[in-house]
């Protein structure tokens, strides 16, 4: 009699039961298998003969091992005669083959599916790269952690971020324990001439150790050393990488030659590296900032930017905690000067990206939405797909594919899938960022930190990586979950065509529609509140016209014009010059120019007449210096009172125009005309108000105007003064004209920062238009892809009813009632999409209020109108498929059956 | 009459036909697997024949299900073997499909007289 055993446990081999349960089971098959021989002998079969039938009873005994598999390990995928290590390799192998095979066979669903994610991914990487670049790592100091501004605070006057006195800042370096070192930084114009007249360009003095506290080498050259910073040293200057490049060719040999600056020889000690770009003021260069006796005690004068690097281990509660001692110990002893003021202690990262941080969320979560639409989107497309494909999978479930490895195939699909999309998002995000980085002008780009990094880099790239594996298993769920339940027999028997789970697939692919529907709708509403919110600032009143203004800034030299008189002679000569020109409408000049970014002024103030304000509770106000041309130049209105004149000079009594924020706040319900305001103790710091003027934003467009007040420049003439132009058109070609009238004057006075209004307020209004735009870009994208989703969600239905159609139409439907019929089921989707998406709206929209100007974050006309555009848009991506519903025939639409 | 879901019995036909057999033979009493075999084949005149692998899958599975339960059993001078007998569970599937079998039988057997008959 033949041993069975070992036939057996081949047979069964990579069961892998338990001892005691594979014992059992070869037991009771070998003795089936004895009797059985058994028997054929007796009957008088040959010992070969027999043996070969006994053998025949094992076949088939795969589907034994697989059910017994399957019985005693349920976690095992189902794999056939090798080891389970090797198979996931090559099962993964496979998944992949398969699935890019599967992948190429419907090119169409393919190729639309890799674009939608592509949309998703691109929105996705073009704002994290903003986001990274901008707000995670705007600058790439050795010690960013550690690194920390340090303002001064005013809490009553509920100012956290004012500039830093002389005195007080020597007086925090010595005594403070919690600092490495501590660097201040004063921002000074620098007329740089060689031989012909002088430029004039933006830089900084800084103190010792400032290169060193950011862990800055020069790229040629060196920087600064301690002793740069003593008095009486050697004057020396470094200078920023693009203004070498532009102004000295990126000559290396510049190091060690002498630049005239301020008239006074500067040695050029080196060259920053590229990318090196801080204070984020526009500087072009570097001085060492020294101070004398007279600067060092001086605590009136606010005008430093502070910032240190913290000891290792110290946080900046600490520092925070340390430094504010120290401001009390100051302010007890010079109260007169520092009564009310304490210190702040910030991050540097997150005192450099307040403005990116407020418009980071908002460009995150749309560019979330516009993936979770794409996804939503293709996860309907492969539902549609897996539909067609239930014959295939039924096939392989019958062949022995376990469910598990099934849904693993189709992941991996998927997963395929969503990397190509990212692929080519990766390509669409690289150009979109592109358009993007040019969207800010470059004078107005140097002062964004990080601004210059946004772009492609590695860590954008495994982003974008992640992100699309990640949308792939997102959207290859729905489809993989679905063909789990595939039932077989089923699937097999109706041809693919299955019934029982159509109505599973019809209502998750109108769930994901709706999800759709309302994520757009939502995305739809924060892009309409944003334009109108832009065209609100648009339309806004700035109190002057920028058309065909041109402003150029004229500054004295500091060794010339030391009396008034002579700057006044000046002034009036140049702008005689320039009126003649026969372009020139208008011309005059104040000292800063509004919405240039040239800071401000401000001032304190007691009201003659009046109780005087306690100390460090006096009113602010904003303080300009103007000709009388100045204000018909720029196009301003006067509301009360008069205009300053020629009269108004250095012997007539100081004279002052307000604005009306200042009249109504300081004069509420009075005529501020004829009452006075006294700024110091000397004779002629009491002015006497002549007239109020119309409001003029000062920075931002959606500001309120701050209290302001305009000083004549025939009695408070000072070294610089903008020219302000009106001309009959575009006023930028007048510029060199201008620059030749100067130069007839004085060869030695330098023009600079020559811009038309119109530009300057462009610049201003560039990152709220790059959101807009790109909120608009999501928002439309996302009303693609959802008018595509329903678009295939309708024609799948009226695929699946053709039938249905067909014996409607043989009844006697008309098409119209066809038409509605599908309609209708479109519109049930689109109405279910679009209230769900309100109410996401209502939710979300109010963190956008900070953007939004004249209007609200619940503007009913903007809901509406996003509702409509959606709803419009919908009827049209249902009226294609419904409109095909009509041509059904009803003799065909029955045979398909 | 019950109606008859046409659609089940098609799909429980080739599964459920053998299922049917196995859980009728033992309904009187408990047999072991070579024995259902050699029932099968006897009592349907060599129509029917399992073999050894297809017998056990269906086996494995009806116990798995719970239908029927396998024991070994030692018989004195003989060795042992593994029984299989019905449960509650059997009993109630085996009522079940035999209703539909016969049902169906039934139908068949209406269509295909011939009609004159």
């Amino acid at each position: 009699m033949p041993d069975w055993k070992p036939e057996i446990r081949e047979r069964l081999a990579g069961v892998k039961l338990g001892p005691a349960r594979e014992a059992a089971i070869i037991e009771e098959l070998a003795q089936y298998l004895e009797d059985y021989y058994a028997e054929l002998r007796s009957n008088g079969a040959m010992e070969a003969e027999a043996y070969q039938q006994t053998l025949g009873e094992l076949n088939g005994s795969e589907l034994l091992a697989r059910e017994l598999r399957r019985e005693d390990q349920p976690a095992e995928p189902i794999v056939f005669g090798t080891n389970r290590r090797g198979n996931m390799i090559a099962d993964l192998w496979q998944d992949l083959r398969f699935g890019a095979r599967m992948l190429m066979k419907r090119p169409g669903v393919t190729f639309v599916a890799a674009l939608a994610t592509a949309m998703g991914i691109c929105a996705n990487t073009t704002i994290f790269s903003f986001v990274h670049s901008m707000i995670l790592r705007p600058f790439n100091f050795a010690d960013q952690e550690r690194l920390v501004v340090v303002w001064e605070r005013r809490s009553e006057a509920g100012e956290d971020r004012d500039r830093v006195a002389t005195g007080n800042f020597m007086d925090w370096r010595e005594q403070n324990r919690s600092f490495e070192r501590l660097i201040a930084v004063e921002q000074q114009y620098f007329d740089l001439s060689d031989g012909d007249q002088p430029e004039r360009f933006n830089g900084h003095l800084v103190t010792a150790g400032f290169f060193d506290a950011l862990g800055v080498k020069a790229a040629y050259g060196r920087t600064f050393l301690p002793e740069d910073n003593e008095p009486g040293h050697e004057r020396v200057v470094a200078l920023r990488h693009g203004f070498w490049r532009q102004r000295f060719a990126g000559d290396p040999s510049i190091v060690g030659k002498t630049l005239t600056l301020n008239g006074k020889p500067f040695t050029v000690i080196g060259v920053a590296p590229a990318d090196f770009n801080y204070p984020y003021h526009g500087g072009q260069l570097w001085t060492p900032l020294v101070f004398d006796s007279r600067t060092r005690n001086d605590r009136g004068r606010h005008y430093l930017d502070v910032m240190g690097l913290l000891k290792p281990g110290v946080s900046i509660p600490q520092a925070q905690a340390d430094l504010e001692e120290i401001a009390r110990g100051i302010e007890r002893r010079f109260p007169e000067t520092n009564s009310g003021r304490s210190v702040f202690v910030r991050s540097l990262r997150e005192d450099a990206v307040r403005g990116a941080a407020v418009a980071a969320p908002i460009g995150m979560g749309a560019a979330i939405f516009v993936i979770l639409i794409a996804c939503a989107n293709v996860a309907n497309l492969l539902l549609a797909r897996a539909a067609g494909r239930r014959q295939e999978i039924a096939v392989r479930l019958a062949l022995g594919a376990s469910r598990r490895r099934l849904i693993r195939q189709l992941l991996t699909e998927s997963v395929l899938l969503g990397i190509a999309g990212g692929a080519l998002g990766l390509l669409l995000s690289v150009w979109a960022m592109k358009v993007l980085s040019r969207g800010i002008p470059q004078d107005f780009a140097q002062f964004i930190p990080g601004y210059e990094r946004f772009g492609m880099n590695w860590t954008v790239f495994a982003f974008t990586l992640l992100a699309s594996v990640g949308a792939g298993s997102l959207f290859g769920l729905a489809p993989a979950w679905q063909a789990a339940k595939t039932d077989f027999n089923d699937a097999l028997k109706n041809g693919g065509k299955g019934q029982s789970s159509a109505g599973s697939v019809r209502r998750m692919r109108g769930a994901l529609v709706v999800a759709e529907i309302a994520l757009s709708l939502t995305l739809l509403i924060s892009a309409g509140l944003l334009i109108r919110s832009f065209a609100e600032t648009l339309r806004a009143d700035l109190g002057l016209r920028p058309e065909n203004v041109l402003a150029l800034q004229v500054a004295l030299p500091r060794d010339g014009y030391q009396e008034e008189s002579q700057r006044i002679d000046f002034f009036a000569r140049l702008l005689r010059r320039v009126e003649g020109m026969p372009e020139v409408v208008g011309a005059g000049a104040i000292n800063i120019v509004p919405f240039s970014g040239m800071g401000m002024s401000t001032t304190s103030f007691q009201i003659v007449g009046q109780p005087a304000f306690p100390k460090g509770r006096q009113p602010i106000i904003h303080h300009r210096v103007a000709t009388p041309g100045y204000f018909h130049a720029a196009g301003m209105a006067l509301q009360k009172g008069r205009w300053f004149t020629e009269l108004d000079d250095a012997q007539a009594p100081p004279a002052l125009l307000i604005n009306e924020t200042a009249a109504r706040r300081f004069f509420p319900g009075r005529d501020p005309v004829g009452e006075r305001l006294k700024f110091g103790d000397g004779e002629r710091d009491t002015s006497e108000i002549i007239g109020v003027v119309a409001d003029v934003k000062n920075e931002d467009l959606e500001e309120r105007a701050d209290p302001t007040a305009y000083a004549p420049f025939a009695q408070k003439p000072g070294r610089q003064m903008n020219l302000i132009l009106h001309t009959r058109q575009d006023p930028t070609p007048l510029a060199s004209a201008v620059r030749s009238e100067v130069r007839e004057l004085d060869r030695g006075v330098p023009v600079s920062q020559v811009k038309a209004l119109s530009r300057m307020i462009d610049e201003r209004l560039s990152s709220k238009r790059l959101l807009t735009w790109v909120i608009g870009a999501f928002a439309a994208a996302a009303l693609l892809l959802a008018a595509v989703g329903l678009y295939a969600v309708i024609s799948y239905v009226v695929a699946q009813r053709t039938h249905e159609i067909g014996v409607r139409m043989a009844l006697g439907a008309e098409s119209r009632d066809i038409l509605k019929l599908v309609i209708r089921q479109g519109l049930k989707l689109t109405l279910i999409g679009v209230s769900l998406g309100l109410t996401g709206a209502f939710a979300l929209t109010r963190a956008m209020s900070f953007f939004l100007f004249g209007v609200t974050a619940t503007d009913p006309l903007t809901f509406t109108g996003a509702s409509l555009l959606l709803g419009i848009v919908a009827i049209i991506a249902c009226w294609v498929p419904a409109r095909r519903a009509t041509k059904v025939d009803p003799l065909i639409a029955l045979r398909c059956e | 009459m019950q109606s008859i879901n046409a659609q089940k019995f098609e799909r429980e036909l080739k599964k459920g036909g053998a299922e049917l057999l196995v859980l009728s033979l033992l309904e009187a009493r408990q047999r072991h697997g070579y024995e259902l075999r050699k029932l099968i084949e006897t009592r349907s005149d060599g129509a029917l024949k399992f073999n050894a692998a297809s017998l056990y899958l269906l086996l494995y599975r009806l116990e798995k299900r719970g239908w029927i339960e396998g024991r070994w059993v030692e018989k004195a001078g003989e060795r042992r073997r593994r029984f299989y007998k019905l449960t509650k569970d059997g009993k109630k599937a085996l009522a079940a499909q035999r209703s539909i079998w016969e049902s169906f039988v039934a139908a068949i057997n209406r269509i295909t007289r011939p009609e004159n008959a």
